[in-house]
């Protein structure tokens, strides 16, 4: 388990995944949550929401259903989801250290945000893959953009 | 784990605090929120029981001022303390940066002080995390409180790591911020230290003779003893400070010439700091105030919380980004609609049906060599919800479109199962797990794979010729999968008739469903006699529904007559319409064909 490095580029390719995500799938608002507990990154309608204490909470939240998954025999559920009266809240794991957070509400339908979160899924795991491979770069000196490799 | 956003310019960590129950925890956490600032803490959340019991955890996100233009943001968890629960303790545990210990001082709870320690070291150890490779102090707590152990039977007995230990009384938020302080410079060093390593082994170190020195221990600050502090935004009182227990020095490091970051100055908590000596390895500014005083100017970089960059011995200045999970499986083929078995079946290539046949079988083409839809790739179970059905995908409603139902040879793999109100004899399964069962490749040819299926789940005896003809259809319903021994055991209540559909449904789908998608062996020998028939080109027997047959009790069977549906959905031509002319559907988003859009 390594820390995660996350670069402009990096954020910039996630955020239109997800924004397509939001699109296609009609949903309010995603979050990208590391498994920690800790935000990566978010798109939508998020300004009136707490998304820091929100992606704590469904972090929070997998962790304990996955407990549960393991004590009957299951490794993990790869899919929460929360039924509200109009605002439901839909969690996918992502990868081994990422899940990702869908919040809808009744304008758009269950089996809709299920396929389309799949499939952004594996787009995110792809990212998600090569930002671990990201390197450390001095703070004072970093543009936020991805170091140039030779 | 921490993780640095370079885009946001965060850097977020992970305190944790931990010790037995009632011993503060949950209090250090609401002293925090309490004082700190506004614009730099969030809400606190709070899982706690009616009586105010942590039951999963406490979470404060907390903006710790800025490191070289990185804001440090670190989220301080508590964990309940109560000895049942620690399955949700080693939840909270997981990708901890800092650990605080809260221990309480009164003697009689030295035992659960020791049973908790004892704990996080075991629940770390399950992360792959040594207590003694991680940032970690600890609080001595209720030091107001009669019958305590002193501070150094204290040490004496939990402080085995000889870590940082601060008196605190959290109640009064004494020695609360003390601690806060401590665990976070630790952290940020730990940090530094991490990542100052790794950079400086990337580049030359213009300075190499500054490398290895390793500072002299710091002497233990003057064990001063506790004042009695009764109001907590007082003037500082020097208690609280930090201890270094003397018999186990924690290891120093050796300082790193470049270190990434300093340790934050904790803007608003400590507004008298004076400049203190610089290389004190983990002491504070020397006057520590206790209170808070939010009208503090925030104090440019204390030389106090700047040591050189210590590198603990323990930690592992090489790790490197882990590499890519292997254990993932490749991204799903893509469901053609939203059948729940969206499993493709693909055509038998050695089938060759007369083609103006669609929905029969040739009888002469009857033994199929390992049919290839038996053992397709395992394609990804989407179980959609059939009622998910109507959005994207126009296909899943029946479309009168004449696609021939079936095998047809020349059909590529079968698209996606007609969702709702499938033609009658169209192999559709109600199969939850569409996972079919492999083809046995070298199985004895005159029994199709599906025959033996169906001999060892159901100890049929099919007649062994003429009657394979009508197996391959049967296959594709997925009857042969998992097909516990006894269905009809399996659903004693569905066996009951109570379920039983009114005899008006004769509309309802002949084909026999059960719930658990298998189906009764009972109405097998009627299911095969009708395909034979229509496949003899015989008039088959009008879709009556046998006397015992069930079905779904989830689903009304008029539904497609019923008036309280006509106009749940879209009717097929509405469909066809709206295909032809996207713009007028009456709500935008459901002809939009997802996968085709572009960001």
């Amino acid at each position: 388990m390594g820390n995660f490095i996350l670069y402009k580029e990096d954020i910039e390719l996630l955020n239109k995944v997800m924004a397509r995500l939001l699109a296609s799938a009609s949903a309010t608002f995603v979050l990208l949550v590391h498994k920690d507990g800790n935000l990566l990154t978010h798109q939508g309608f998020t300004r009136a929401f707490d998304t820091t204490s929100l992606a704590a909470l469904a972090a929070g939240s997998y962790a304990a259903t996955r407990a549960i998954a393991q004590l009957i025999g299951e490794s993990e559920f790869t899919v929460l989801f929360h039924k509200g009266k109009t605002d439901s809240i839909h969690i996918s794991l992502v990868d081994e250290d990422t899940i990702m957070v869908l919040v809808f509400d009744d304008r758009t339908n269950q089996g809709l945000v299920r396929l389309e979160s799949e499939r952004a899924s594996a787009d995110i795991r792809t990212i998600l893959e090569d930002v671990r491979k990201n390197e450390f770069t001095d703070l004072e000196t970093s543009t936020g953009s991805k170091p140039q490799t030779p | 784990m921490a993780s640095i956003n370079y885009h946001t310019r965060e850097i977020s960590c992970k305190i944790v605090y931990y010790g037995p129950g009632l011993s503060g925890k949950t209090t250090n956490l609401q002293i925090i929120h309490k004082k700190v600032p506004k614009d730099s803490k969030s809400e606190m959340v709070s899982l706690a029981t009616e009586t105010d019991r942590t039951l999963f955890f406490d979470f404060l996100p907390l903006d710790l001022g800025s490191i070289k233009g990185f804001s440090t943001k670190f989220q301080l968890y508590t964990v309940p303390g109560q000895v049942y629960y620690n399955a949700t303790r080693k939840l909270v545990l997981r990708g901890v940066d800092g650990v605080v210990f809260v221990a309480d001082s009164q003697r009689d709870k030295m035992p659960e002080n020791l049973e908790s320690l004892r704990n996080l070291e075991e629940n770390l150890r399950e992360y792959g995390i040594e207590l003694k490779s991680t940032p970690f102090v600890l609080q001595y707590n209720k030091r107001d409180l009669p019958s305590i152990f002193t501070v150094d039977e204290m040490n004496a007995q939990i402080n085995s790591y000889g870590v940082p230990c601060f008196e605190a009384q959290a109640h009064q938020g004494v020695g609360v911020f003390t601690t806060l302080k401590a665990i976070g410079k630790i952290v940020i060093d730990t940090f530094n230290t991490k990542y100052s390593a790794r950079q400086s082994s990337r580049r030359p170190d213009p300075n190499p003779s500054s490398q290895g020195s390793i500072p002299a221990v710091p002497a233990a600050p003057s064990l001063a003893p506790m004042a009695p502090a009764p109001i907590p935004l007082a003037p500082p009182p020097p208690l609280g400070g930090m201890r270094m227990p003397p018999p186990i020095p924690r290891p120093i490091p050796a300082t790193v010439a470049t270190p990434a970051f300093s340790v934050p100055p904790l803007q608003g908590f400590n507004p008298n700091a004076a400049p203190a000596p610089a290389p004190q390895g983990f002491a504070p500014p020397a006057p520590q105030p206790q209170g808070f005083n939010p009208n503090a100017a925030p104090v440019p970089a204390p030389q106090g919380f700047a040591p050189p960059t210590p590198q603990p011995q323990g930690f592992n200045p090489n790790a490197a980004p882990v590499p890519a999970p292997q254990g993932f499986a490749p991204p799903a083929p893509q469901p053609q609609g939203f059948s729940p078995n969206a499993a493709p079946v693909p055509a038998p290539q050695g089938f060759a049906p007369p083609a103006p046949q669609p929905q029969g079988f040739s009888p002469n083409a009857a033994p199929v060599p390992a049919p290839q839809g038996f053992a397709p790739p395992a394609p990804q179970p989407q179980g959609f919800s059939p009622n998910a059905a109507p959005v994207p995908a126009p296909q899943g409603f029946a479309p009168p479109a004449p696609q021939p139902q079936g095998f047809n040879p020349n059909a590529a793999p079968v698209p996606a199962p007609q969702g709702f109100a499938p033609p009658v004899p169209q192999p559709q399964g109600f199969n939850p797990n569409p996972a079919p069962i492999p083809a046995p490749q070298g199985f004895a040819p005159p029994a199709s794979p599906v025959q033996s299926a169906l001999v060892s789940d159901f100890g049929m005896n099919l007649p062994p010729p003429s009657a394979t003809s009508v197996q391959p259809t049967i296959a594709t319903t997925g009857f042969a999968v998992p097909a516990p021994a006894s269905p009809v055991a399996a659903t004693p209540g569905l066996q009951s008739g109570f379920f039983q559909a009114p005899p008006s449904s004769l509309q309802a789908p002949a084909r026999k469903e059960r719930l658990d998608g298998t189906m009764d062996p009972k109405d097998l020998d009627a299911e095969i006699a009708r395909m034979e028939r229509e496949i003899m080109g015989q008039p088959s027997a009008p879709a009556q529904k046998p006397a015992g047959i069930q079905t779904n009790p989830n689903v009304n069977p008029n539904m497609d007559t019923d008036p309280a549906f006509s106009n749940a959905f879209l009717s097929p031509d509405e469909i066809r319409q709206f295909q032809q002319s996207p713009q007028d559907y009456p709500t935008q988003r459901l002809p939009m064909n997802p996968g085709n859009a572009t960001p």
